[in-house]
């Protein structure tokens, strides 16, 4: 599949505009993690700029999800340091809620909250944490349902819904809480195939909008037409990091290029 | 050494002990126990089966007969029925034997209303643990069953019945101690049982809680054995489904 | 007929007691195992570990027995006729509340344990993720699963506390149980008094069941397996 045509983009330009401001977004340094002995991420280095696009990619095991887990606090590491928009994040309850605050998570599974229905889910956590009043967080959460395109369903439960539908619903609930950086942890990969591109096509948006994004994700098209960079991973380190021209172009390591050959074909 | 001359000791002790009194009337009150609690748990499972295949016969009714069986049996209490069963069972056979000329005068032993009780009320407990583990096995396995030349009750033994277990087993091994639990109810009606030992011991020496004390650790050693046991069990159905 | 009305007007004085019995020790007992869940849940490893092993002992042994220890052996123990206890083991009632509430505790913790344990770990990282505090991830993401998980295993346990509460008359409390037990003492009739309290506790058994299942569709609404299927 040509994913290029379905996300005609123009990012190139997005992308330069926000290249003014200076601070990294996300700034890596030498992390590792151990899970016991097992060691799943090797010195991390990594930075994104606010509202860089970047995908992760790689084969099962190699630590993506781990590493993005990391960046809200939903892991903890044992070495390096990360930093959230300038701010050091550390086990300390207060400096994971401020980071959390700035940081949205889509998982997998959409894990959205059963009993609740999709507008609950999407209020919830502004009236909870930021205790925005009912009927504004109400209008917020419009507001994003119908940025993706299911503002009809908000009084259904989630079940009812379609993977897809869960899916976009909790891309709502995230942005919700105005989040500067988004965080995909393979939101594709558990829907039909024919529900993958109502979830691509919301991604394609976000990042229109030039919000900073993370995705881990094996679609390739998507990742050539959206992200600024590509970065790859293996046995917990990054192997390589290039814009996806040239990533998918001109591979430098030899191991991309064997998990290029077996992804895209 | 001190643990080399302590433990013939002990050993001295507890034989002591045992062959004393009180510890033979405990060693036969736990096989009096024993006994009652395997029969029950037996019967109570091929309750459980015969119930189970009833409900799923389609015969007309048989899902309701089923269901007011166990829902009756699942609210009444256990002593309650015991105490019917105990009291209204040997007049009913007295009555039924006085027909039969020259048979008048036998007794029915005070064990077969405790095995009976124990057996409907657990029934009742085992009849729902087999209808939900059945309802679980895909209708293929017994299609599957049939056309490879098995008859009903080969299939039933060879494919459902084994399925049925292994997904069942936790809740046997939760069924198996209450059994053993339900035969403390025996001294209600005089058994000699182990809570009844104990209590005619409490009562006659003065010590109540060296016997209130052995007849707990009684319990709790069975509770401990028995989910030893069901563990154990569990866990080679599981490696024999890996082997298959 | 009218001697069945005698017998069952008899029989129902000892309805509050029996209701009184099952509610109390149901409350007492719950109390006691969400206190006795919270704390394995919170300090797991060996304290947890022999918190449980107690609990499991308890599960084994046989509320009849409970009861005998409490009721015959307590008043033994001079610091328990000796200080305010005693009068708290004196009374029959209060022995079997405390025994009840006691065994209750036991089977209700694993309950409540095992229902924390099914809930779904992702489902505590999407409340995590979106900045929720501790406890408000427990009242969203826990709780609710806790409640889907942990409601018919405890229904079932809250019908066998009923059946229990007639265990009481064994140690002289005259719920139904002991009524009905004592009209057939003093009239050698078996079948009418013992059928009348079975019927009364069936009764009670239809109520409760009713009650629990209104009241979990009014705490777990949506997101149910009947909310799915209607
Ligand atoms: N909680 C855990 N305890 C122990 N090992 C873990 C744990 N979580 C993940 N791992 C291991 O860490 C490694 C990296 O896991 P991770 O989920 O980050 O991989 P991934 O790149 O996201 O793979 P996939 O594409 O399959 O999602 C794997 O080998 C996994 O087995
Ligand atoms: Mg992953």
């Amino acid at each position: 599949m040509t994913a290029t045509a379905c996300f005609p983009m123009s990012h190139k330009e997005t992308g330069s505009m926000n290249e003014t401001s200076h601070a990294p977004a996300i700034e890596i340094t030498g992390m590792s993690k151990w899970f016991g002995s097992f060691q799943v991420l090797d010195k991390i280095d990594f930075a994104v700029n606010p509202g860089e696009r970047i995908v992760v990619c790689g084969p099962s095991g190699s630590g993506k999800s781990t590493m993005i887990r990391c960046i809200n606090g939903l892991e903890t590491f044992q070495d390096g340091r990360i930093t959230v928009h300038g701010q050091e994040l550390t086990q300390k309850t207060r400096a994971l809620d401020s980071v959390r605050k700035s940081v949205g998570m889509v998982f997998q599974q959409f894990n959205l909250f059963p009993h609740l229905t999709v507008l609950e889910n999407c209020t919830l956590a502004q009236r909870w944490v930021h205790k925005v009043p009912r009927t504004v967080a109400e209008g917020i959460a419009m507001e994003q349902l119908k940025k993706v395109r299911i503002p009809e369903q908000a009084h259904k439960y989630p079940r009812r819904l379609s993977g897809g539908q869960q899916q976009r619903v909790a891309i709502a609930r995230s942005l919700c809480l105005r989040p500067r950086v988004m965080l995909f942890d393979e939101p594709t990969s558990s829907l039909d195939p024919e529900m993958v591109r109502e979830v691509l096509e919301t991604m394609a948006d976000l990042a229109r909008e030039g919000m900073t994004i993370i995705c881990v994700t094996h679609e390739m098209g998507f990742a050539r037409s959206i992200a600024d960079r590509i970065v790859f991973m293996d046995q917990g380190r990054i192997i390589e990091e290039a814009p996806p021209a040239e990533f998918f172009d001109t591979p430098r390591q030899a191991r991309t290029q064997k998990f290029l050959e077996q992804v895209v074909r | 050494m001190i643990t080399s001359s302590l433990v013939p000791k002990m050993v001295n002790f507890l034989i002591d002990y045992l062959t004393s009194g009180w510890g033979l009337q405990f060693l036969s009150a736990i096989g009096t126990s024993l006994m009652v609690a395997a029969l029950g748990f037996i019967s109570c499972i091929v309750i459980g089966i015969l119930c189970t295949l009833f409900a799923r016969s389609g015969f007309r009714g048989s899902v309701a007969l089923v269901n007011l069986y166990t829902y009756v049996f699942r609210s009444l209490p256990d002593i309650l029925l015991l105490i019917l069963i105990f009291y209204t069972l040997d007049g009913a056979i007295q009555a039924l034997l006085n027909l039969v000329p020259g048979m008048s005068d036998m007794r029915l032993s005070a064990y077969v209303p405790a095995v009976m009780s124990t057996s409907i009320v657990l029934g009742a407990y085992a009849t729902e643990l087999f209808r939900a583990g059945w309802a679980d096995i895909p209708l293929g396995q017994h299609e599957a069953g049939r056309s490879l030349g098995f008859s009903p009750f080969q299939t039933l033994v060879l494919i459902i019945l084994p399925q049925v277990y292994r997904k069942i087993i936790p809740h046997l091994g939760s069924l198996c101690l209450i059994s053993m639990k339900e035969t403390a109810l025996l001294s209600i009606i005089g058994i000699p049982d182990i809570v009844r030992t104990a209590s005619l011991g409490a009562r006659s020496t003065g010590s109540p809680f060296v016997f209130y004390g052995i007849a707990i650790a009684i319990f709790v050693t069975f509770a401990i054995l028995c989910s030893r046991i069901f563990a154990h069990l569990e866990r080679s159905a599981r490696q024999n489904r890996a082997g298959a | 007929m009218s001697l069945l009305l005698d017998y069952a007007r008899e029989i129902l004085q000892g309805l509050g007691t029996t209701l009184s019995l099952f509610v109390i020790s149901l409350a007492i007992g719950f109390v006691l195992a969400s206190a006795v869940a919270a704390f394995q849940i919170r300090f797991p490893g060996i304290m947890a570990r022999s918190v449980w092993s107690l609990m499991f002992c308890i599960r084994g042994v046989p509320l009849l027995l409970i009861l005998y220890v409490v009721y015959y052996g307590f008043p033994l123990l001079s610091f328990i006729r000796e200080s305010f206890l005693w009068s708290l083991f004196a009374s029959p009632y209060w022995c079997a509340i405390i025994c009840l509430a006691f065994v209750e505790m036991a089977f209700t913790s694993e309950i409540i344990r095992g229902a924390y344990n099914q809930t779904p770990k992702e489902q505590v990282e999407a409340a995590k993720s979106l900045g929720l505090s501790g406890f408000q991830t427990f009242r969203v993401a826990i709780l609710p699963a806790m409640l889907r998980n942990g409601f018919p295993p405890y229904t079932t346990e809250v019908i066998l506390l009923c059946k229990s509460t007639a265990l009481a008359f064994t140690i002289t409390v005259m719920d139904i149980m002991g009524y009905a037990n004592e009209i057939r003492a003093r009239t050698l009739d078996i079948y009418h008094p013992l059928l009348i309290a079975g019927g009364i506790y069936i009764c009670i058994v239809v109520f409760t069941r009713l009650i629990l299942s209104t009241l979990f569709n009014l705490v777990a609404v949506g997101g149910t397996e009947a909310e799915d299927r209607a």
